[in-house]
């Protein structure tokens, strides 16, 4: 533990070497032996900061003082030390003398440290959100060795996309330049204790948890030879379920827990906090069952890998790319056309979400912007104030540069302030953000170190990018001209100008801002209010799934269906009830498929479809519209003809012209006769009306199901009997992931909704700030004037017509800044329109009424100071020469 | 030093503080005597200041250590009073009892201990 290193270097510097290694030796031995232990670390090192400054302070007073030791001593010290020390007192005066100037003008430091306060902790609390996604590493050892393996269907366009089995067990065979592991989502029914619980789970290769690096607290992972059929009834818990159900319990290694009704050895536990390991919210895992019947075409797994020592990702992307050639050679039927890459797995996880906030960060940096611009008029308009004082100093033989760096000074210093306050803005940004719900994997949304560097860099940033505007506009000769004449400081031309711009930009930024808002609220409005193809309301669903041990065949699982089923249309809040493997918005599957009669391409060109199984009546309790033939009944039995039914969007698809009831469509063991068309709904998302093509879940038992019901009243009044009902069939199954429709679709969407409420508070503040920005330049433009308006009302100009000049100023740089808003917009909508819904590239309607309230905004901000100026007396004014 | 010097007032806490560590004081001890009893923070550059004045003036010396471990290798410096500076600083003393015989002060200041 060493004592801070800049302070050290300071302290030689200022030292004289006579003494310096005693100096520096007695510090340390301090710092070390006492200081820490007594006050701890952080109060040490200001103990040793403080040191240093007073002591190199006074070794530089004492230099110069009045029959001070220059000769002997002191002469040997060099000059080194003195530039240092006297570099120090210049700053040290510079600091004091802005600290007094900004307590002598209370108003001007409040507006101005409130407006960088709200820039900067904005800012920062935007990039803590960045940082989490772009910068924090995901929590193992060495990851950005960690990489996804996705394969690649390049005839469909498809990419990231999971593997098969066979194929995964091909590249961990014969890749170098990895190791890789794989794992697919699950799900148990945990019985045994209080009540069945279903636990989501991970299916693992053996060696998952050996490339992930994380090692288990108690027990071990597992071995190559329980990845077999038979030989894989072996879990490890996570932390929380290990605590949860088992009490903690260290001797749980070697105990048997019972998932869907089969018994399981436990055979590990991990440590807590652990980060995301495949599932999200996975606590058990458990070893793949491969019985070498796995088909090549199930593009099932997610496979994750780590880079083996001295290999690039550019090498495994390669060689990736080779293994999936030579299974295509190997393996025609099945892996024709399908290739692979390798990405890194934080791209994998938080690659999207990174670039989204990016966009955040670009707004709430235009309202750093925007706020920049505010206060570097204010220290304008203060800056002409002063041009006296300035004028006196100039006199007084300060140099240019003297002058300039004091107006940097106390830029600095307001920044720092505005910066410190701003820390304050942005935690209770970052408390504003988690109140919307939990991020992702990754880690805790705070003010990290990272986050901390970075404000300092963007307060240091902004101090030295308004401070340049006072220094601009006193750097010109002549600086003596005010002290000439004996009128206050009149604002020169070029500052007035400069001010100007700086208004104008900020209305163009604030209107740019203002209309991505916009374009981001339109999006998340469209999208709430689209018609997603049935109907939201009262409409609760739950997942549950049967063990096989206990519904072994067909029968058995339609019997519990449709036992279910009636029980929960009997009961009198339910309206009517449903089923079907994959909710709408939830989870997604597809297949390929022939139609009969056309020509059979290859397995790579054959047409994708969105797939689902369902019970008849779901149509009915979806509110569905059947648009042509019938829809799946009871009569579609098992045994029965092989029926589909397809949507608007299949139709399209094959017959667009034509009657498709009655052909055939060809699935992968089917083949099956078209006898009904419903409506499309929007299951992949508000911006997709795919093809989706239906099945009897009747001709198909399938164990894992998820049940729709229309409820009379609100859909969480039905849970508790939901629960009811499926326990009175079978006392051992949990009911599951209960959530309404809208629950559901604010999961799929509260993306979209925080952005836009972030944009709002920022494009709100940004607004506030420019026509603030606007409404002081006017008033500081009449303030200056007072003069010519008095000679002009002494000539007879009129109230009104004076009220009307200064309103005409005012709206014409409202327009000109309105104007070029106007531009920076389009572009930008342009570039948002093919990435939002609802959204047109040209959306002229919105421009217009954006613009028409900016401008009027404006103009009632412009009203106050042309009041003002109606009311100067010219008497007064005139006199004032 | 000349008769009719004066010894200032942090020169005599100095010296009082070297006596006070038995003549075997250095920089931190010093110091860290100085802050405890006197309740203020003291720096070291004023503490080493004082001492190499003082050493000047021959009323203390100091003699260096062997190489330390704690240090880096680096010995101390010591000091200890020497005779002229003992007799500094009773005279010091003399001087101010003189001054103060008679002297009434309005208001006691607190006292620390």
């Amino acid at each position: 533990m060493r004592p801070p290193l800049v302070a050290d270097c300071l302290l030689s510097a200022l030292c004289p070497p006579s003494v310096r290694d005693d100096v520096r030796g007695d510090l340390h031995e301090e710092y070390l032996q006492f200081k820490v232990l007594e006050r701890g670390r952080l109060r040490a090192r200001l103990w040793y900061w403080r040191q240093v400054l007073r002591s190199g302070l006074e070794y530089k007073s004492r230099r110069r003082g009045p029959g001070g030791r220059q000769g002997g001593r002191g002469g040997r010290h060099g000059r080194k030390g003195q530039r240092v020390g006297s570099a120090l007192s210049a700053v040290s005066l510079d600091f004091r003398y802005a600290l007094r100037a900004l307590r002598k003008s209370p108003g001007f430091t409040a507006a101005a440290v409130i407006t960088l306060a709200l820039g900067i902790g904005a800012t920062a609390a935007v990039f803590s959100v960045v940082d989490t996604f772009l910068f924090t590493p995901l929590p193992y050892d060495e990851a950005e060795r960690l990489v996804d393996v996705y394969g690649i269907a390049e005839e469909r366009g498809w990419t990231y996309f999971s593997q098969a089995l066979p194929d995964f067990l091909d590249i961990r065979e014969q890749s170098r330049t990895m190791s890789v592991a794989a794992w697919r989502p699950a799900s148990f029914n945990l019985t045994g204790g209080d009540s069945p619980e279903r636990i989501m789970a991970s299916r693992v290769s053996w060696n998952f948890f050996d490339v992930l690096r994380v090692d288990p607290v108690l027990g071990r992972s597992f071995v190559p030879d329980e990845e077999r059929m038979g030989r894989n009834r072996v879990v490890v818990l996570s932390d929380g379920l290990w605590n949860r159900r088992f009490g903690a319990d260290r001797s749980v290694v070697g105990a048997i827990v019972s998932l869907d009704g089969e018994p399981f050895t436990v055979v590990g536990v991990l440590p807590p906090n652990r980060p995301w390991l495949g599932t999200v919210a996975a606590e058990i895992w458990t070893p793949f069952g491969i019985s070498g019947q796995e088909g090549r075409s199930s593009h099932n797994i997610d496979v994750i890998g780590r880079l083996a020592p001295g290999a690039t990702l550019q090498q495994a992307h390669d060689e990736a790319g080779l293994i999936a050639g030579r299974l295509a050679e190997a393996y025609p039927t099945t892996n024709t056309g399908w290739g692979a890459g390798v990405r890194t797995l934080h791209e994998d996880l938080l690659g999207e979400d990174g670039r989204a906030s990016l966009i955040l960060l670009a707004a709430v940096a235009t309202l750093l912007l925007i706020a920049c611009a505010n206060v570097a008029n204010l220290m304008l308009a203060r800056a002409a104030g002063r041009s006296r004082e300035i004028a006196v100093r100039g006199a007084l033989g300060a140099g240019r540069v003297r002058i300039a760096r004091q107006l940097l000074t106390e830029a600095m210093l307001l920044s720092m302030i505005g910066g410190g306050v701003g820390l304050l803005v942005a935690v209770a940004g970052i408390r504003g953000l988690l109140s919307f719900g939990s991020l992702p994997v990754v880690g805790e949304l705070a003010l990290s170190g990272r986050v901390l560097l970075f404000s300092l860099a963007v307060t240091t940033a902004t101090g030295v990018l308004f401070g340049l505007a006072p220094v601009f506009h006193a750097w010109r000769p002549g600086i003596a001209e005010p002290l000439k004449q004996g009128a206050p400081g009149t604002s020169s031309v070029r500052g007035a100008r400069l001010r100007r711009t700086l208004v104008v930009s900020e209305i163009a930024l604030a209107l740019a801002l203002l209309v991505v808002c916009a374009l981001l609220a339109k999006n998340f409005v469209q999208l709430r209010g689209a018609d997603f193809g049935w109907e939201g309301e009262n409409l609760l669903t739950f997942r549950v799934a049967l063990p096989p041990i206990d519904y072994p065949d067909g029968d058995a699982i339609l019997g519990f269906h449709n036992e279910l089923l009636a029980r929960l249309e009997a009961h009198p809040g339910v309206a009517s009830a449903g089923g079907i493997n994959f909710l709408p918005l939830r989870e997604v599957d597809m297949t390929t498929y022939t139609v009969a009669g056309e020509d059979s391409p290859s397995r790579a060109q054959q047409p994708a479809v969105s797939h689902r199984l369902v019970f008849p009546s779901y149509f009915r309790t979806m509110g569905v519209s059947l648009v042509a033939g019938r829809l799946l009944d009871t009569g579609d039995r098992p045994g029965g003809p092989a029926a589909v039914v397809i949507n608007e969007a299949m139709r399209e698809r094959h017959w667009a012209n034509e009657n498709p009831l009655g052909e055939r469509i060809t699935f992968w063991d089917t083949t099956r006769e078209i006898v009904g068309v419903v409506s499309n709904t929007r299951d992949r998302g508000a911006s997709q009306e795919l093809p989706m093509v239906f099945w009897s879940a009747l001709q198909r038992p399938t164990r894992s199901m998820a049940f729709v019901v229309r409820t009379t009243s609100e859909p969480a009044s039905v849970a508790g009997a939901v629960r009811a009902a499926v326990l009175q069939i079978d006392p051992n199954l949990p009911v599951y992931e209960v959530m309404s429709m809208e629950e559901i679709w604010w999961v799929a969407y509260s993306g979209d909704g925080i952005v836009a409420a972030i944009m709002m508070v920022c494009a709100g503040v940004a607004t506030a700030l420019a026509v603030v920005g606007i409404y002081g330049v006017m008033t500081y433009s009449v303030a200056s004037r007072s003069h010519e308006l008095g000679v002009r009302i002494a000539l007879g100009a009129r109230r009104f017509d004076v009220l009307t000049m200064v309103l005409y100023q005012g709206a014409k740089l409202a327009l000109v800044g309105i104007g070029l808003g106007l531009l920076i917009a389009s572009a930008i909508t342009q570039g948002l329109a093919a990435a939002l819904f609802g959204v047109a590239p040209y959306e002229p309607v919105m421009f217009i009424g954006i613009a028409g309230a900016l401008l009027l905004a404006a103009l009632v901000a412009v009203y106050v100071p042309a009041r003002r100026a109606t009311r100067v007396d010219p008497m007064v004014a005139l006199r004032a020469e | 030093m000349a008769k009719g010097e004066y010894l200032g007032e942090f020169e005599q806490l100095v010296i009082l503080a070297l006596l006070r560590l038995d003549n075997e004081g250095y920089g931190m001890l010093v110091r860290r005597e100085l802050e405890r009893t006197t309740g203020r923070e003291v720096t070291i550059g004023s503490v080493y200041g004082t001492l190499d004045r003082l050493e000047e003036k021959g009323l203390i010396s100091s003699w260096r250590s062997d190489p330390d471990s704690v240090r880096g290798g680096r010995s101390r410096r010591y000091f200890k009073v020497e005779p002229d500076g003992e007799a500094a600083l009773a005279r010091a003393r003399e001087m101010f009892r003189k001054m103060w015989d008679g002297v009434e002060l309005a208001a006691e200041p607190e006292s620390s201990r």
